[in-house]
């Protein structure tokens, strides 16, 4: 257990769903439901899934900028869920976040330099001088020209956006990072350059990164190990190998059968899902997956399943595995 | 090729200002043939796009087509008027968009939208409209169709709406559908709903379907030709098979070399340097050259045709150019 840099347990985070004349409280939305997983040090933990599954939210609640309902985020043994003030502050110079939208996730107004110093001003690292020089660093070490360092975020291509947004996490060495879609806005020759140069720094510096992304080609490439979710629960976590060659859960099967494969002569066997996504306001009862899932019976329908051990780091929540 | 569909010559798109012209889409030609799908392949940037709504008329603000035909069923689209090509538009010819929210309108039941096409077009009484449209709807895979049809856009989730426009897009029974992207903003298993349906609509109509697209695995998936699209220029065409077993563009090669591979482990992925230039910097000589690992000193200066590799396979790149001996390397 020693080697688990992050360890979360039964995180939950709801939205309260108001209505009515005083705005009373009528519902929640359950985002993430009881979510637990881990993070070993120096490895890529893929968090993939639909739109609306919660793989953001957890990913935001993780560094809490999101307050978490319920649940335990154990980093380094210390609970972040329980940090205030100082301390959290603190705890957040070892996780730091890479956002999907290099576009949105820059301010327009700050330089290439500015933008990279900034976290060091904040938390007071160095003098003025050796910030300077770190900021240069930086950006050598993630591929930016360093005489652009006074140049505003607009001046860059999107690959070069999301390398200064890689920089600035960089910038206070953190132990990990959480990565939101960083590369589903970029084009694909674009796209590999953006993977490689994070799979180069996890080499230099041990990083260890949770890579939340909807392209499972993507996740399968950069991951040591991959959890799916649906609906605001965990579904299935494997190590990469092992859920790409033999998914448990029907989601994922489904799921991985689904992506389109660039060669013109596959014909897959296809599991087509009927429906769409239920609204996580109003989580279908038993397991969540059940309305659309080709292999539900009736203990679907009332009981949610539990996360069940398949052996070695295999786990699935499904009753078929009982 | 008297049976092409649709046939595409030198086509040029300009968008211009009182100061400069900027060309995005330059000098494309291509031809597709009843029933077959063509896949427009490409980055972000490299005209696509636009290539698609010069077809249909639809260039926003200050773009016109410069120069080419474009030649549908016969006739030159460019030589028509506005009234004739509205005829077409929505009619012979649909189109599908990739955001299906700001497609639809939203403040009209999707009943009025899907028959707006068919009284204009068809000449339908509001009752027969209702009825095409119902059975469209069917179609698509909506079990209650008619209940749909006083639905607004908003209550439907983003699959649902691409499925309504496709039953939109489908009926005046069109002989082409011009799909943009379709199932960029749907998740992974709305799309190979949406892929399905195309396909069997494609069957059942013998509609051509040009697909303008990024993503590789769909056109595995959909297409029977591929046209590959490089800041502006076609830069190779081929059958399905050729582009992804004999491509020879070295753009089309690092293309499918970036794509990781879901079936299977790669150490590293391959990554073209470089940035996607955009249209006002497109530069002379090989636009493809300054990102190229085979470039010569020939292709910065100069631009390449397209040249013959195979059966309707054609490359623009200097390394099929029949006399490739006589460049000076470097």
């Amino acid at each position: 257990m020693s080697n688990h840099l992050l360890e979360v347990k039964k995180l939950s985070k709801y939205f309260p769903i108001k209505g009515g004349l005083f705005k009373r409280k009528v519902g929640d939305v359950k985002a993430v439901d009881q979510v637990s997983f881990y993070v070993k040090k120096g490895e890529t933990f893929g968090l993939v899934g639909e739109s609306g599954c919660g793989k953001s939210t957890t990913g935001r609640t993780l560094l809490r900028l999101m307050e978490p309902t319920d649940g335990q985020i154990l980093f380094n043994g210390v609970d972040l869920a329980t940090l205030k003030g100082e301390s959290l502050r603190k705890a957040r110079r070892d996780l730091q976040m890479v956002f999907q939208d290099p576009y949105a996730s820059l301010n327009p107004q700050m330089t290439v330099e500015q933008l990279i110093e900034e976290p060091l001003n904040i938390h007071n690292i160095g003098e003025k001088k050796d910030r300077q020089d770190r900021v240069l660093q930086i950006m050598d070490t993630v591929g930016l020209n360093k005489n652009f360092g006074g140049r505003y975020p607009h001046e860059f291509s999107g690959g070069q956006r999301q390398r200064i947004g890689i920089a600035r996490a960089l910038a206070l060495q953190p132990k990990l990072i959480v990565a939101d879609e960083p590369v589903s806005a970029l084009d694909v020759s674009i796209q590999s350059q953006v993977v490689n140069l994070m799979e180069d720094l996890q080499q230099e510096f041990g990083l260890a990164y949770v890579f939340i992304a909807h392209d499972l080609s993507v996740v399968r490439h950069i991951s040591d190990r991959v959890g799916v979710m649906y609906l605001g629960r965990m579904a299935e976590i494997a190590p990469k190998e092992e859920l790409y060659t033999k998914p448990a859960h029907p989601y994922t099967q489904a799921l991985l059968s689904a992506v389109p494969i660039p060669n013109p002569r596959l014909k897959r066997e296809r599991i087509i899902l009927k429906g769409d996504v239920p609204s996580p306001s109003n989580p279908p009862q038993g397991c969540a997956f059940h309305p659309r899932c080709p292999k539900a019976f009736d203990r679907c329908k009332v009981e949610r399943p539990e996360m069940m051990h398949l052996g070695s780091e295999h786990y699935v929540a499904c009753h078929l595995y009982d | 090729m008297s049976q092409a569909l649709l046939q595409i010559e030198n086509l040029k798109t300009v968008f211009e200002n009182t100061k400069s012209a900027v060309t995005v889409v330059d000098d494309i030609s291509f031809s597709m043939n009843k029933g077959e799908t063509l896949a427009l392949v490409g980055e972000s940037g490299c005209g696509k796009s636009m290539t698609s709504l010069s077809i249909m008329g639809l260039l926003p603000g200050t773009g016109k087509v410069a120069q080419g035909k474009i030649m549908f069923e016969g006739n030159d689209l460019t030589k028509k008027s506005v009234e004739d090509i509205s005829k077409i538009r929505g009619n012979k010819i649909a189109m599908i968009f990739q955001e299906p929210m700001t497609s639809l309108n939203p403040v009209l039941k999707i009943g009025d939208q899907m028959t707006e096409g068919l009284i204009l077009h068809h000449k339908l009484s509001k009752k027969e409209a209702e009825a095409r449209a119902i059975e469209r709807l069917k179609l698509v895979g909506f079990a209650r169709a008619k209940d749909m049809m006083n639905e607004y856009p908003h209550q439907l989730s983003g699959g649902m709406r691409q499925r309504v426009m496709i039953a939109m897009a489908m009926s005046t029974d069109p002989q082409l559908l011009i799909a943009d992207e379709p199932t960029t903003a749907l998740d992974v298993t709305i799309q190979a709903q949406v892929l399905e349906l195309m396909r069997d609509v494609k069957a059942e109509f013998e509609t051509s379907i040009l697909l303008i697209t990024h993503d590789l695995g769909v056109v595995a998936e959909m297409a029977d030709r591929v046209v590959v699209m490089y800041a502006g220029k076609v830069v190779e065409e081929a059958s399905v098979f050729d582009v992804f077993e004999k491509s020879s563009h070295p753009y089309t090669e690092g293309l499918l070399k970036s794509v990781p591979n879901l079936e299977a482990d790669q150490t590293r992925l391959y990554s073209i340097r470089g940035n996607v230039p955009t249209p006002d910097e497109f530069p002379i000589g090989c636009r493809f050259a300054p990102r190229c690992d085979k470039a010569m000193d020939h292709c910065f200066d100069h631009a390449p045709d397209l040249y013959r590799v195979g059966d309707r396979h054609q490359v623009r790149c200097f390394l099929y150019h029949p006399e490739k001996g006589t460049f000076s390397h470097e």
